[in-house]
């Protein structure tokens, strides 16, 4: 079951528009989008985790929209933020792991969540905003990860991070079954996807295998 | 959830939460009406607090740094004739926060939680913890994000801010708590998710 954007668009407050209108089928397991400061990849990703609606046409999935069940998403797909601090909410690693799983019901999130730390011992009880950059998007990703949503949304996941990090985290992801859609103006996070989406201002500039149309984008 | 709890592990965390709740309760209605006993709980609830380790004597140092609030109070009650109960309302706050302290510092917050929905069955206690846990997150964030404005303006600047930038770290707070309130959305809201509709064809 594939997200669908059908004629969404975008507009601001102001009435400027934004992003789109976009028709896009996204149902390859790995999806890039690549472009410019501001062309609108943060948006993209808001409207396809239902934390932002269309303001016309609509966002498709599940056998629903994201106007008429928007509050049942975080079942399906997982969003980690670009920037950590807008995501995380608790004071302590283990609070901030085990919450997603909780709000989905889950009786033993807590038990799951200390699983996840069993890599990074003396971690539970650490003070979030005392981790460093690195640190905080570990713990982004591994709280969105723990939640095993059919839609992985990353944001920009790779910067703050040094190269080691960064390969790390290629790896890290490269291993995952969940569908993933990757926004980054990095074009290396993108290398591997069976599709690449370039946005400009809002609307697409090209689209198809991530060689081709990274090598475009990097020409331009 | 667990909040303010502090590691490691002490004597006062192996109390059950209600007990120690209970105990704060009696400690409150004995201060009020016998002050006399303070003279003995104060180094007593201070002691206690240290024996809670690295963050209990952290606690201490705070409460400590309260001293011009503490002197203010006593500076009053002499002006109007009552340097005795200046006195004795300093100390009563001075133990009953250092208690209040030892309870935070060694519950946790779900086991908190529960004794207050014992107590008062209409509570949402998930909500309350949630929204405890984002007070407990955005205090020292709130805080840092003031203080890298204050370098800010240093870095670039002969003078030191007094007021300025009280407005623009305000409108930041505003926007973190938008910020919060998307990444609330993003897994389930304040309420949790609501159950499936059984129409509905994806689940995981
Ligand atoms: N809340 C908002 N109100 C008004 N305009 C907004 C808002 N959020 C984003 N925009 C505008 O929408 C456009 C797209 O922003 P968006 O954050 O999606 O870009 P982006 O591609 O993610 O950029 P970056 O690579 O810098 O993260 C920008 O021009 C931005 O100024
Ligand atoms: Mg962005």
């Amino acid at each position: 079951m594939s997200l669908t954007l059908e004629n969404a668009q975008v507009d601001d407050p102001q009435g400027r528009r934004i992003l789109g209108p976009l028709s896009l089928q996204l149902s390859e397991s790995r999806i890039g989008v690549v472009g410019n400061n501001g062309c609108g990849k943060s948006t993209l990703l808001r409207l396809l985790a239902a934390l932002q609606m269309p303001s016309q046409g609509c966002v498709r999935g599940f056998g629903t929209t994201t106007q008429e069940q928007g509050e049942q998403w975080p079942r399906w797909v997982g969003v980690v933020f670009q920037n950590t601090d807008h995501q995380l909410l608790f004071p302590t690693v283990i609070e901030e792991l085990a919450f997603g799983m909780k709000q989905l019901g889950w009786p033993d999130a807590e038990a799951r969540a200390q699983q996840a730390l069993a890599e990074r011992p003396g971690w539970a009880y650490r003070r979030v905003h005392e981790l460093s950059g690195g640190e905080k998007k570990w713990v982004c990703l591994r709280a969105v990860l723990l939640m095993q949503t059919q839609v992985l949304l990353l944001d920009e996941p790779s910067s703050g991070l040094d190269q080691g990090q960064r390969r790390q985290l290629r790896a890290e992801l490269a291993g995952l079954e969940q569908q993933q859609i990757i926004a980054s103006h990095d074009p290396q996070d993108l290398q591997h996807c069976e599709r690449v989406i370039w946005l400009e201002q809002g609307r697409v500039r090209a689209e198809g295998a991530a060689s081709e149309v990274l090598e475009a984008y990097l020409d331009a | 959830m667990l909040s303010l709890y502090s590691l490691p592990e002490t004597w006062w965390h192996r109390r059950r939460a209600g007990s120690k709740l209970l105990a704060l309760c009696v400690l409150c209605v004995l201060l009020w009406w016998w002050p006399v006993f303070l003279w003995l709980l104060l180094p007593l609830s201070w002691a206690a607090l240290c024996s809670l380790g690295p963050q209990g004597r952290n606690t201490l140092r705070w409460l400590l740094r309260l001293w011009p609030w503490w002197l203010a109070v006593v500076l009053w009650q002499t002006w109007v004739g009552q340097w005795e109960l200046g006195l004795t309302v300093v100390a009563r706050w001075a133990t009953l926060l250092a208690c209040a302290s030892v309870l935070t510092l060694s519950t946790r917050l779900d086991a908190l939680m529960a004794v207050v929905q014992r107590i008062l069955p209409g509570v949402s206690g998930r909500r309350f913890a949630i929204a405890l846990a984002l007070v407990v997150r955005s205090v020292p964030q709130l805080l840092d994000g003031y203080r890298a404005r204050e370098l800010a303006w240093r870095a670039r600047s002969l003078r030191p801010a007094r007021h300025q930038l009280i407005a623009p770290w305000l409108v930041d707070t505003l926007r973190d708590s938008d910020h919060v309130s998307l990444a609330l959305q993003a897994r389930g809201g304040s309420r949790g998710l609501p159950a499936l509709p059984s129409s509905t064809i994806g689940d995981n």
